[in-house]
């Protein structure tokens, strides 16, 4: 797929480390899919798509190191270069689904619980950050959901599921987040017979599948059998 | 049911090699490939040390068929992968180890490692257009004297059959096949990518990190077609030595291998064209040439193979 120019149409500041920044351009995007999104002078990196209506389209960056501080650094008309969408989607299934996420990983969850709502499906959160300041998507996603949990610190959302599990009884779950929270969330959903999904993340360099730097150890790419895969397929990885 | 076993110094069940740098670098997806229907991999180029490559973006689709990169050879260094490559033990196909360096002796020592952990053959990559930062420098196949002493250090260090993979970025590639040739090369496997660049016109900058990269994919498959006819037809009229050729460059379908056949390869790489067809390629090809073989009477690939060569050869006497 190739790159194609696109300018920065809006910026949220959402905290301190964190913005959202809109492009239009994006063709037909589902909850899941990825951008590879080149900052010119400064590199290329993968970024979820957070949101997409009216043709606009929304990803979400933590400043993390050079290229996102580079992202970061951007200004409403300069120019960017988009590859995507890319990779694999969540499949929306379930009726009462749970969202569980770690820090930046709402990004992708926010795009999958406004499809998931407008699907008229109920939609339970709970999302674990650090710290206070770092709560992100608080206002939107307490107007869209059905629950919305916010852990902090040491509490993660792995110390509430269970309860949320008894009094909600949600059939599928979609995750995304630091790595030691996914495989936790993949163990609850094995053992409460659950179907789950989740968003992987290695290093992405090609984007297209053929250099083979995002591979787990089942032999699937992150950049092209992912970033979603659902808990059969990370068996082989986690299980 | 036709024969489509073929020989490069080791024995193929088909022609089709995954070449290097594709899908390469993991032993999981090497062992994926393996099941794929290939006749043989060949890994990611590795190097005495570990070393991250250049900036994304490292791989560029600038238009159908047309892909730049500038990876830089990221690997992990020689042990970590022999401890990746451990894990292959069950795979029932040939693994060949491509070796990358910045000295002979750099290529002699990670060679002399691949030989001690069990392996038979090895491709010798002296041809990558983007392993320095800028591409400042040449590359060894771009040098007489840098190819035939890193070929000379590590055939004088072992006895691994040895593939030497060659550059098209050159004058004259038959020059370098004959140096290669007598420095020891068992085998040669051509083209690596041709030198390339690509800017944006609405950002008015290079695109590739690392500003220079190497072209492929299906854009370049005549060209790799022209410069292994050079060396075929050498070798055909006596001029070099005769080894194996493994050709390489732009293999999307079964045409595509039919044709290198004809023009004397004896085995064919294949690894962009992954980026279209993703891994059912090799099978998908395979079936192809089947029937291609069956259509026109053929067994058996020799009896085709560098027919076309023989063909240029009697116009040219
Ligand atoms: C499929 C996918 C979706 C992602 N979605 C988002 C998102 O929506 N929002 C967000 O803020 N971040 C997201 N990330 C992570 C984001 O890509 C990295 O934070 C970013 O690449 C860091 O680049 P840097 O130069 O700023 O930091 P660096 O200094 O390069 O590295 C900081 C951290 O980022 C990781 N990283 C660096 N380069 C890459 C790369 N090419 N691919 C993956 N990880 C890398 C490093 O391992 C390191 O832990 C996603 C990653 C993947 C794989
Ligand atoms: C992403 C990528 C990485 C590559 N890495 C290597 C490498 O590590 N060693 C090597 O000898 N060739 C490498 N090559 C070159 C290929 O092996 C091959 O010679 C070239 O791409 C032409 O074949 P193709 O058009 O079928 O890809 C790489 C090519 C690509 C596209
Ligand atoms: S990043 Fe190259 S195969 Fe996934």
């Amino acid at each position: 797929m190739q790159i194609q120019i696109e300018r920065i149409e809006h910026i949220v500041h959402e905290n301190e480390s964190v913005k959202t920044f809109f492009i239009r351009g994006v063709n037909d995007p589902r909850p899941g899919n990825y951008l590879m999104v080149w900052i010119p002078g400064s590199g290329q990196i993968p970024l979820s798509i957070s949101s997409f209506k009216n043709d606009l389209c929304g990803f979400t960056v933590k400043r993390v190191g050079d290229t996102t501080a580079a992202m970061h650094n951007l200004r409403v008309g300069d120019l960017i270069g988009i590859t995507g969408p890319l990779g694999t989607s969540f499949s929306i299934r379930g009726e009462r689904i749970l969202l569980v996420s770690g820090g930046i990983g709402i990004a992708p969850l926010l795009y999958l619980a406004i499809e998931a709502r407008q699907m008229g499906k109920k939609v339970y959160a709970i999302c674990g950050f650090e710290r206070a300041e770092d709560i992100i998507f608080e206002d939107v996603l307490n107007g869209l959901l059905d629950e919305l949990v916010i852990t902090l610190g040491e509490r993660t959302p792995l110390d509430v599921i269970h309860k949320l599990y008894e009094k909600r009884r949600f059939d599928h779950i979609y995750s995304c987040g630091p790595e030691p929270m996914m495989k936790r969330v993949f163990d609850f959903a094995r053992s409460s017979q659950l179907g789950a999904e989740f968003s992987v993340e290695r290093i992405i360099k090609c984007g297209m599948g053929i250099c083979g730097a995002c591979a787990l150890p089942n032999g699937m790419r992150v950049c092209k059998e992912g970033p979603v895969f659902d808990l059969e397929d990370m068996e082989g990885v986690w299980g | 049911m036709v024969d489509l076993s073929a020989d490069i110094g080791i024995p193929l069940k088909n022609p089709l090699i995954l070449t290097s740098g594709i899908l390469g670098s993991s032993a999981h997806l090497l062992k994926r490939v393996a099941s794929s229907g290939a006749g043989a991999l060949i890994t990611k180029s590795i190097t005495e040390d570990p070393r991250v490559g250049h900036e994304n973006p490292t791989v560029i689709e600038v238009s159908e068929g047309l892909i730049l990169n500038a990876m830089g050879l990221p690997n992990p260094g020689v042990d970590i992968f022999l401890n990746e490559l451990e894990t292959l033990e069950a795979v029932n196909l040939p693994i060949i180890p491509s070796v990358a360096g910045y000295s002979e002796d750099e290529f002699g020592r990670v060679a002399s490692r691949l030989e001690d952990a069990g392996f038979r053959i090895i491709e010798l990559n002296i041809s990558c257009p983007h392993s320095t930062a800028l591409s400042s420098k040449k590359v060894i196949a771009q040098d007489i004297d840098k190819t035939r002493r890193v070929v000379n250090a590590v055939r004088s260090v072992t006895s691994l059959k040895l593939i030497v993979k060659l550059s098209p970025n050159v004058t004259d590639i038959v020059e370098f096949a004959d140096v290669a040739i007598k420095a020891g090369a068992d085998a040669l496997s051509l083209i690596n990518t041709i030198e390339a660049l690509e800017v944006d016109p609405y950002v008015e900058a290079p695109v590739l990190g690392n500003v220079f990269g190497g072209q492929s994919g299906p854009s370049i498959r005549c060209i790799a077609q022209r410069k292994l006819t050079d060396i075929a037809l050498a070798m055909w009229k006596g001029e070099i030595e005769r080894v194996p050729l493994i050709g390489v460059g732009g293999v999307r379908t079964p045409k595509d291998v039919f044709r290198f056949l004809l023009l004397g390869a004896d085995a064919v790489g294949i690894g962009s064209s992954i980026l279209y067809e993703d891994l059912a390629i090799f099978e998908d090809v395979i079936e192809g040439l089947e029937q291609i073989m069956t259509d026109k009477g053929y067994d058996m690939l020799d009896e085709f193979r560098g027919k076309v060569i023989s063909q240029i050869l009697d116009m040219t006497i």
